[in-house]
C-alpha cells in the first residue's frame, strides 16, 4: 500500500500541531504573568515594609538609589556641564512626589519594575548594572514609550476609543516592562523639573532669574556683537 | 453696600464678570455714582502672596496659582475634528493676570470689512466712534507705546500720545529688528499695558518678564490693580468672588430683574438690579443667556435672532522660532518684544482678505520652559538646551480669522461643571480665508528671521487650537435679526440688558483684543449712566 500523506491527514496533523502550540503557549503565558503578579505584589508589599531613608519621607533605601542612577542618566553630568547627579535629586522628587497623590503609587509601582526588568535583562537590580547595561535598558524603554503615544484624530467618540484600544494594545504588546512604561516619561519631567529649576543648572546656563523681585531694568541693552 | 440684605437687595447695575469688560463698567458705573454688586466666580488673588515670580522654582508653582480646586469647574467640551483650548483665568481682573498686556488698537479698516474687502460685515460704528475711549483706557491703564525714533505707520490716528514711554527693546528684539529693517518692514516698540513710569501709584515695570505668571509687584496694569481699585474706593462697589450666576431672570414687563447665583458655599442667592451687564467673556456669556430660558425667551435670553452663540472667532496663531548664534538672554524684559503690521491690511494679490500682526514673543524663556520644548533626555538634550537657552526668539502671528456661522458656542446638557451646570461646548474650524492666510503667514516670519541671522528656524508644534482671544457670540448691529446688541451694547430684545466683552465684536481683527474690549466696555458704560438718567432704567 503506498503509504501517501492525504490532505485531509496533513490538514489533520497540522490541526493538533498548531492547536498544541497554542494552548501551551497560552498556558505557560497565563501562568507566567500570574508567577509575575504574584512575585511583584510580594515584592511591593516587602518593599513597602521598608523605611525610608531619612531625609526623605517617601523612598526606601533602594528606591533612592534607583532614582539617582536614573536622574543620572536623563540629565548626566558631563563634559558639557553639571547634570542631576549635582544637585540632590532624590530629596527634590520626594518632594514632587509627597505633593501629588498620583505619582504616588505610579513610583512605586514603576521604581519596583525597572528592578523587574533589570532582573530579568541582567539578573541585578537597576542601580547595579553598569552604564551601558541601563542605558539599554532605558533606550529599549524610550522607543517603546514612543510608540504608547497615539496622538492625532478628532475628539469623536469613536477616534477616542480607537486611541484607547491603540494605548492598551501597545501595553499589552511592551507587556515585558511593565509599569515602567508609565513611570519613565513622568521621571524625566520630574528630573528635568528638578534640574533646571535648580541654581546649579542656573548657574550653569547662565540664567541669572528668578524674573522678580529685581526684573532687569537697565540691563536689555547689554547685547553680545551681532 | 454692606448694610443691605444679601438676599433681598436690589441695586443699579449686576455685572457679571469681573475681567477686562466688567472691571471697567464697574468702575465706570460707581464713580457716576450708581451701586453696583459684581459677581465674579473666581477668587481675588494678593500679588504679593500669591504670585510666585520671586521663586527657585516659579517655573513650576508660578502658574498653578491660578488654576480652580476644582478642575470641574473649568470644564468645557468640543465639537469638531481637531482638539481646542480655551484658555482663561477666573479671578478678580480675569485673563488680564496673565494677559502679556499687549495694548494694540483695531484699524480703522476693522470696522468696515465688508465695505472694503466684501467679507464678514461692518461694525455698526466706526473707529473714529472709538477713539476717545481708547484713549482713555490707555491713560487709565498708563500704556507705554512708540514715540520719538518708533513711530508706527500703520498706527490708526490718535487724539494723544501714549502716557508713558515705550519699552527699551531687549536684545532678541533688536536682533529681530535687524531682520526687519533689512527687509523695509517696520519693526516698533510694542504698546503694552505696562507704565514705563510710576502709574496711578503703582510702580513703573521692572523689566522681569513674568507678566504672563502675574505681577508681583503690581506695575502690569491688570484689571484688580487699576480699574477694581477705582471701583472699590467709590464704596458703591461690591464685589461677590466665587460667586457663579446661573441665570438671569426677567420679569413679566420683559425686562431683567435679577441674578441667581451659586455663592462661595455653594448656595443658591438671587440679587436684584436696575439693570444687567453680562461680562463674562465670548465663551461664559453665551453660555448664561443660553442657560437661561424662560417664556419669553425659550431659546435662551435675548437670542430672538438666535445669534447667541454663533459667529464664535478667535485669532489664528503661527510662531516660529529662531536660533541665533549670538546670545540674546531673550527671557529680560517685557515679554512682548516689538510688532510689525506691514501685513495687518487686505492686499489684493493675496488670496485671502485682511492680514494679521507679528509679534515678538519672548514669554518662557526660562530654563525649564524651553528645556520642555526640547524633546529628549540624556546626553543630547543636555547639549541642545546649552546651545538653545538664551539664544531663541519666538515670532508670533495674531492673525484675523473671519467669523462664520457654523462656528459656535452651545451648551452641552451631558456634562456638567462642578455646581451642575452645563458646560459650554466650542465649535470652532477654519475656513476657506482662514486657511488660506494661515499657509501665507509663517514665510513672513521665516524670512525676517533669515534677514536677522537666525541659523536654525523651525515652526513650534502645536498641540491644539484655541488661545486665550475670543470673540464674537453676540454680535452687535444695528439689525435685530442679525445681531443680539444694538451699538450702545444693548440687548435688542432686553431693554435692561447689556453685554460688556468680547462677546460684541463683529470681527475680530489682527491684535490682541483687551484694550478694543475695555474702550468698547467704557462706551458701554457711558450708554448705561445716560439712559439712568434718562429714566430709562
Amino acid at each position: 500500500m503506498h503509504n501517501k500523506i492525504t490532505r485531509r491527514k496533513f490538514i489533520k496533523w497540522a490541526a493538533i500541531v498548531g492547536g498544541a502550540i497554542i494552548v501551551s503557549s497560552l498556558f505557560s503565558f497565563g501562568g507566567k504573568a500570574l508567577l509575575d503578579k504574584r512575585r511583584r505584589a510580594k515584592r511591593l508589599a516587602g518593599n513597602a515594609k521598608e523605611l525610608p531613608v531619612e531625609s526623605n519621607r517617601w523612598f526606601t533605601p533602594r528606591e533612592c538609589a534607583l532614582i539617582s542612577a536614573l536622574a543620572a542618566l536623563i540629565v548626566p553630568t558631563d563634559e558639557i556641564g553639571p547634570g542631576a547627579s549635582n544637585i540632590n535629586v532624590v530629596d527634590a522628587i520626594g518632594h514632587v512626589v509627597e505633593k501629588s497623590q498620583d505619582r504616588h503609587i505610579l513610583y512605586r509601582k514603576g521604581l519596583d519594575a525597572f528592578d523587574e526588568v533589570a532582573q530579568r535583562e541582567y539578573d541585578s537590580v537597576f542601580a547595579k548594572l553598569t552604564c551601558e547595561q541601563q542605558m539599554s535598558i532605558l533606550k529599549s524603554l524610550d522607543n517603546a514609550t514612543s510608540l504608547t503615544k497615539v496622538t492625532g484624530g478628532s475628539n469623536s467618540l469613536l477616534d477616542r476609543v480607537n486611541r484607547k484600544a491603540k494605548k492598551i494594545y501597545y501595553k499589552y504588546k511592551l507587556n515585558g516592562f511593565g509599569e515602567t512604561i508609565d513611570l519613565f516619561p513622568v521621571i524625566v519631567t520630574d528630573v528635568m523639573k528638578c534640574f533646571y529649576t535648580s541654581q546649579v543648572a542656573w548657574n550653569w546656563l547662565g540664567y541669572d532669574g528668578p524674573p522678580m523681585p529685581n526684573g532687569y531694568l537697565g540691563q536689555l541693552s547689554k547685547c553680545e556683537q551681532y | 453696600m454692606s448694610n443691605l440684605q444679601p438676599k433681598k437687595q436690589t441695586v443699579d447695575v449686576v455685572v457679571i464678570g469681573c475681567g477686562a469688560g466688567g472691571g471697567v463698567i464697574a468702575k465706570e458705573l460707581a464713580e457716576a455714582g450708581l451701586s453696583v454688586v459684581v459677581l465674579e466666580s473666581g477668587k481675588r488673588f494678593n500679588p504679593l502672596l500669591d504670585y510666585r515670580t520671586n521663586a527657585q522654582d516659579f517655573e513650576i508653582t508660578a502658574s498653578q496659582v491660578f488654576k480652580p480646586e476644582d478642575p470641574r469647574r473649568d470644564l468645557y467640551t468640543v465639537g469638531g475634528n481637531k482638539p481646542f483650548i480655551y484658555g482663561r483665568v477666573k479671578g478678580v481682573g480675569g485673563s488680564t493676570l496673565i494677559y502679556l498686556a499687549v495694548s494694540l488698537r483695531f484699524h480703522e479698516s476693522d470696522f468696515r470689512v465688508q465695505s472694503e474687502d466684501g467679507v464678514a460685515d461692518d461694525w455698526p460704528i466706526s473707529y473714529a466712534d472709538i477713539e476717545p475711549y481708547y484713549t482713555k483706557v490707555e491713560y487709565e491703564l498708563g500704556v507705554s507705546g512708540p514715540d520719538g525714533e518708533f513711530v508706527d505707520p500703520f498706527e490708526p490716528p490718535r487724539s494723544k500720545p501714549y502716557p508713558t514711554p515705550h519699552h527699551e527693546l531687549n536684545c532678541a528684539s533688536r536682533a529681530i529688528k535687524r531682520g526687519a529693517d533689512k527687509l523695509g518692514l517696520h519693526l516698533v516698540p510694542a504698546a503694552v499695558a505696562c507704565p514705563t513710569k510710576p502709574w496711578g501709584g503703582r510702580p513703573s515695570c521692572v523689566e522681569c518678564g513674568g507678566c504672563g505668571l502675574g505681577c508681583f509687584i503690581t506695575a502690569k496694569s491688570s484689571i484688580d490693580v487699576t480699574y477694581v481699585r477705582k471701583a472699590e474706593a467709590t464704596r458703591r462697589v461690591d464685589i461677590r468672588t466665587q460667586c457663579m450666576a446661573r441665570e438671569i431672570t426677567i420679569g413679566a414687563d420683559g425686562k431683567v430683574k435679577g441674578v441667581i447665583y451659586f455663592d462661595a458655599e455653594g448656595k443658591e442667592q438671587e440679587v436684584y438690579a436696575r439693570a444687567i451687564v453680562v461680562a463674562g467673556n465670548a465663551i461664559e456669556t453665551p453660555r448664561l443667556l443660553l442657560l437661561s430660558k424662560s417664556k419669553q425667551f425659550p431659546n435662551g435670553l435675548a437670542n430672538s435672532s438666535g445669534l447667541v452663540g454663533k459667529y464664535f472667532t478667535r485669532h489664528m496663531g503661527v510662531a516660529l522660532n529662531g536660533l541665533f548664534s549670538e546670545r540674546l538672554s531673550s527671557w529680560r524684559g517685557i515679554p512682548a518684544g516689538g510688532t510689525i503690521q506691514d501685513f495687518y491690511e487686505t492686499n489684493k494679490r493675496n488670496n485671502f482678505a485682511r492680514g494679521w500682526t507679528i509679534e515678538i514673543n519672548n514669554d518662557g524663556q526660562w530654563p525649564l520652559s524651553v528645556a520642555k520644548t526640547i524633546y529628549g533626555w540624556g546626553n543630547e538634550h543636555k547639549a541642545r538646551m546649552k546651545k538653545y537657552f538664551g539664544h531663541l526668539v519666538n515670532l508670533n502671528s495674531v492673525g484675523e480669522q473671519l467669523p462664520d456661522i457654523r462656528n459656535q458656542v452651545t451648551l452641552d446638557s451631558d456634562v456638567k461643571d462642578h455646581l451642575g451646570i452645563p458646560v459650554p461646548r466650542l465649535i470652532n474650524e477654519l475656513y476657506e480665508n482662514d486657511r488660506a492666510m494661515i499657509k501665507s503667514m509663517p514665510q513672513i516670519s521665516k524670512d525676517i528671521l533669515e534677514a536677522a541671522g537666525a541659523i536654525e528656524i523651525w515652526e513650534r508644534e502645536k498641540r491644539a487650537e484655541g488661545g486665550v482671544h475670543f470673540m464674537g457670540t453676540c454680535r452687535m448691529g444695528k439689525d435685530p435679526k442679525k445681531s443680539v446688541v444694538d451699538p450702545w451694547c444693548r440687548a435688542h430684545d432686553v431693554p435692561n440688558l447689556f453685554i460688556g466683552d468680547s462677546s460684541v465684536f463683529v470681527t475680530g481683527a489682527a491684535v490682541n483684543p483687551s484694550l478694543t474690549l475695555m474702550a468698547l466696555a467704557t462706551r458701554t458704560a457711558e450708554g448705561i449712566f445716560t439712559a439712568f438718567k434718562r429714566g430709562e432704567l
